[in-house]
């Protein structure tokens, strides 16, 4: 868009003034390279300097990283547990969600509504304190599993152990259900179910509708959540540490931190960076597969835009079996959480029994309140999380309209640039800030982490922001322009409002994920920047098991209490939305 | 008071369109120039480029080439590269689908225009402004009321309100009209022409729906693919249709194919397919041209009491339908089928052998464009 507007008064003398439009999206196309592009160039520079150096202090380039990367020979094993551990999560986390939302979507269960909520909910709950819950559910010693299982079949030592890549998968690939459940019910809610009664008015039976019509239609969905998450969990980074590192089974993202944080050595940057080149382009290769199959799944879009309701199978005798099932896997989901509470109110950990209910206490909680280091930890996570969210969406909405609304190149390109981070492993992109700020006064700092997630969640911002903003009638916007409003008044008045529900979920989401994260924090820690989740960690490691588990029970129950209000009031201000504007919608769709 | 000179719209070629494609421009050379206070009309099918024509009068697009002028102030120009902002041209505005912000009230939304747009009206007159605007569509007691519990007619209104709220010297309206049932658009033709005009602001009006155009407009500029086809009253555009496309864009018509055999002073003789006929001598009417005779099936006079006069032929009624208010009757005179309307009252059947008049007055040459 090149909008500019001249008050000539001769024909020789002009004064330009360039649209506020234009100026924002430069301003933000210089942001989104200063934030995402900037630390990739230095991450690239730095694998090609001389091993063991940074790239401030050489100008040497350099393949050898590369050499001693290629050559190590536990690379392969690396990849090969990546792959497996990303694999076999995927394939457990997507069975049960398609299970559940099945359930839920196409069947008359009970309790939907509470189902959805506890789905949405668990975004609270930071993998590493169900890591946590696990590790002392399930270690070899005195995991609650083992003894028990010694007690009632007396038998001798580790009947079941966490520390093993199996457990590694099964415990990640309960934890991502909600996820995947979220966008399998999108999916199945979206689907006509008119195709499913054609297919029974034309003879099939309920399974054969269910084979024939049924799942070929959601395939492409589901291989493109699959891929989504696939990608996620080659990423992931806080399992594999707190289980992986103990049972000694390493992935790329768990070995790039060692790498930088050796403790026998001082940490070697370049080759870290190289390791992360590589775990990018592996990243990327993914992204590249995950469009092409999502635009396969275009061409199989079931999702017709007119409203209907999806008709409903009857359960019969099946409902109680299949409301246990469910219910099971909850029990599953907050048995860590639970032993952690328990934890949290004893002097010193032990298997719960009527004895230990003697030494309940609450010196725990007193401990995190009486320790300026935690005091500081909990200031530290809320300046982060409130931090983060904001920015992230004030300006994901604001690159959302200029990519959506404008048909010019800028639009284009903060689209491009604004979608990559998705592309970019939390780990290798926090080594690229730590490396193009390691010698900046905002190193050390909580804005260093503010940053790192702004970097990190734009991408997730902009998406959804699109999304919503799609669905927006570009005539409401227009007619504030008409009637005089400049751009900023535009978004504030019209844009906003219009868009809150969306925007207050897009917050919740970039504010979980930014107090559950444990990478940017770990990698970018000093003394004076440590927030929950890395406090969490520390104090794990210490040991001081009770203390640590009073700390994750304050942050999950800190989060329920945002997430929980926040997520009913957005619902119902979309709901009622709806419902008011039932008249205006259908007027507005028709038009154009 | 309104200005557009020589505007060129071509859009850049969205993907998956070949490059190699020659892009249709959607504005071609279109000069026009509306008076002030007049009802201005943009007439044409979809895709003719009226919407682009507006938006570009709105400064919500840029035409790739050409020159706007309001009032003797250029808000757009290519040569010097001018484009003033929409928010600055001072306009005021109804969508096709009305835009009213679902998350305002009537009030708010009427407000808008007062309290965030080109400023300078004291918070204390706002109320005042707000409720005479409101007054006028016929929705005071509705100020309050939360703009989603509105009935269409309702929208339209809080439409209307919020582009007059400021007195723009320019008000466009995109087919307005065409979100309602058919009952409230009828009624609210006469209403919306009175309402502008008792504004006095000058008015562009896109459509459609030549009915709209035709009783509602001061003149109509009837546009085809980017092209200005026509400009001018609808009087003009209905009776002296300079095109066959105006003739079947602009009520119904019977468009004959013959050639120009004679040329008298203002009359012309063309032999048709199955006789000759005398009708008004086009511009630059040459013998031996090719033209097409048109006339409405309206305009022709079945079993004419006169029998001596001129353009006089026997037909067969090969069809007839009753639509209620009239007779749709097909004449086939030769080889031609003539379409003609007569009253409902009047008792016709298939087969029936009947004169069919064309008088002269009601016929046009059209240049052939075949």
């Amino acid at each position: 868009m090149t909008i500019t507007n001249t008050h000539s008064n001769s024909s020789f003398q002009r004064i330009r003034s360039i649209p506020t439009v234009t100026i924002v999206s430069i301003l933000l196309l210089a942001l989104l390279l200063v934030l995402v592009v900037a630390p990739l160039i230095l991450l690239f520079r730095t694998s090609l300097a001389p091993p063991g150096e940074l790239p401030f202090d050489t100008d040497i380039y350099t393949l050898e990283n590369y050499r001693n990367a290629l050559t190590n020979d536990r690379l392969p094993k690396l990849i090969f547990n990546t792959l497996k551990y990303a694999g076999g999560t995927v394939i457990i986390g997507v069975s049960v969600a398609f299970g559940i939302a099945w359930l839920v979507e196409r069947t008359d269960l009970p309790f939907k509504a509470t189902i959805r909520t506890m789905m949405f909910s668990w975004m609270a709950v930071p993998p590493i304190v169900m890591a946590f819950g696990w590790i002392l559910l399930g270690n070899p010693g005195n995991g609650i599993f083992n003894v028990l299982l010694r007690w009632m079949f007396d038998l001798k030592g580790a009947v079941i152990s966490v520390y093993s890549l199996q457990a590694m998968i099964f415990i990640t690939g309960l934890a991502i259900v909600p996820t995947a459940f979220t966008m399998i019910a999108g999916l199945m809610r979206n689907m006509d179910p008119q195709l499913e009664s054609a297919g029974s008015v034309h003879g099939a039976g309920g399974f054969s509708v269910f084979r024939t019509v049924t799942l070929p239609l959601l395939v492409p969905g589901l291989l493109s959540v699959g891929i989504l998450l696939f990608m996620a969990m080659v990423q992931a980074f806080d399992l594999p540490l707190v289980i992986g590192l103990t049972a000694k089974v390493p992935v790329l993202s768990t070995q790039i931190f060692l790498l930088a944080n050796s403790d026998i050595s001082r940490p070697d940057y370049s080759l870290t960076a190289t390791f992360g080149t590589f775990f990018l382009l592996l990243a990327a290769i993914l992204v590249l597969v995950y469009f092409r199959t999502v635009r396969l799944s275009e061409r199989f879009r079931v999702v017709s835009g007119k409203a209907f309701r999806p008709t409903k199978r009857a359960l019969g005798s099946w409902r109680l079996p299949a409301t246990c099932l469910v219910a099971l896997y909850f029990l599953i989901m907050m048995l860590p959480f639970l032993v952690l509470v328990w934890t949290s109110f004893l002097p010193f950990y032990s298997v719960p029994s009527i004895e230990a209910l003697g030494r309940l206490t609450f010196d725990n909680y007193a401990d995190v309140f009486g320790q300026s280091f935690i005091i500081r930890a909990l200031v530290n996570t809320i300046i982060l999380v409130l931090m983060s969210a904001t920015i992230v969406m004030v300006l994901s909405v604001m690159i959302a309209w200029i990519s959506v609304r404008s048909k010019g190149r800028l639009g284009k390109a903060l689209e491009v640039i604004s979608f990559m981070p998705i592309a970019i492993p939390p780990v290798v992109l926090a080594i690229a800030i730590l490396l193009i700020y390691l010698r900046t006064p905002l190193y050390g700092t909580i804005w260093i982490i503010v940053l790192a997630h702004v970097t990190a969640y734009i991408a997730f911002g902009t998406r959804t922001m699109n999304a919503a903003l799609i669905q927006i009638h570009s005539e409401l916007e227009n007619a504030s322009f008409v009637c005089g409003a400049g751009w900023f008044t535009m978004l504030r008045r019209i844009v906003f409002p219009l868009l809150l529900p969306h925007i207050l979920n897009g917050w919740l989401w970039v504010a979980g994920h930014s107090a559950r994260d444990i990478t940017f924090p770990l990698f970018l820690i000093t003394t004076s920047n440590v927030v929950a989740a890395s406090q969490l960690y520390i104090l794990w490691g210490t040991p001081e098991i009770p203390t640590a588990s009073a700390l994750a029970v304050i942050l999950v129950g800190g989060l329920l209490s945002i997430v929980i209000p926040v997520q009913l009031f957005a619902s119902r201000l979309e709901s009622g939305r709806h419902r008011k504007s039932h008249a205006a919608v259908t007027k507005l769709a028709p038009a154009e | 008071m309104l200005v557009l000179e020589r505007l060129n719209k071509t859009y850049p070629p969205t993907e998956g369109q070949s490059r190699g494609v020659a892009l249709e421009p959607a504005l071609t050379d279109l000069s026009i120039d509306i008076g002030q206070g007049e009802f201005f009309t943009l007439l044409g099918p979809s895709g003719c480029g009226k919407t682009t024509t507006l938006q570009s009068i709105a400064g919500l697009e840029h035409p790739t080439t050409g020159r706007i002028t309001m009032d003797g102030r250029k808000v757009f120009c290519s040569d010097t590269q001018t484009v003033v902002p929409s928010n600055k041209r001072k306009l005021g505005m109804v969508f096709q689908s009305y835009a009213i912000w679902p998350h305002m009230t009537v009030f708010e939304n009427v407000a808008f225009p007062l309290v965030h747009g080109r400023g300078g009206c004291p918070r204390n007159e706002v109320r005042q402004k707000v409720m005479s605007a409101l007054d006028r569509v016929g929705l005071r007691d509705f100020a309050d009321r939360p703009a989603p519990y509105l009935s269409g007619g309702q929208q339209q209104r809080v439409a209307l309100a919020r582009a007059l709220v400021d007195e723009p010297s320019i008000m466009l309206l995109d087919e307005p009209l065409s979100n309602l049932d058919a009952k409230l658009r009828d009624s609210m033709r006469v209403e919306l022409r009175e309402l502008v005009k008792s504004v006095g602001a000058t008015t562009i009006y896109v459509t459609h729906d030549q009915t709209e155009a035709l009783s509602m407009s001061d003149r109509i500029a009837l546009l085809n693919k980017g092209r200005l086809e026509q400009l001018g009253t609808p009087d003009e555009i209905y009776n002296n249709p300079r095109t066959a496309f105006v003739a079947q864009f602009v009520g119904r018509s019977n468009i004959l194919p013959g050639q120009i055999i004679d040329v008298s002073g203002d009359r012309c003789t063309i032999q048709l397919g199955f006789g000759v006929v005398t009708c008004p001598a086009p511009k630059l009417a040459a013998r031996g041209e090719r033209v097409g005779l048109m006339v409405r099936p309206h305009g022709i006079v079945v079993n004419s009491a006169k029998s001596d006069a001129p353009n006089v032929f026997t037909g067969a009624i090969s069809h007839i339908s009753f639509t209620g208010e009239f007779l749709d009757i097909q004449v086939a005179v030769g080889s031609e089928v003539l379409r003609v309307f007569v009253s409902s009252y009047a008792s016709h059947r298939v087969g029936e052998q009947v004169t069919v008049q064309l008088p002269v007055d009601r016929c046009v040459a059209l240049p052939d464009q075949g």
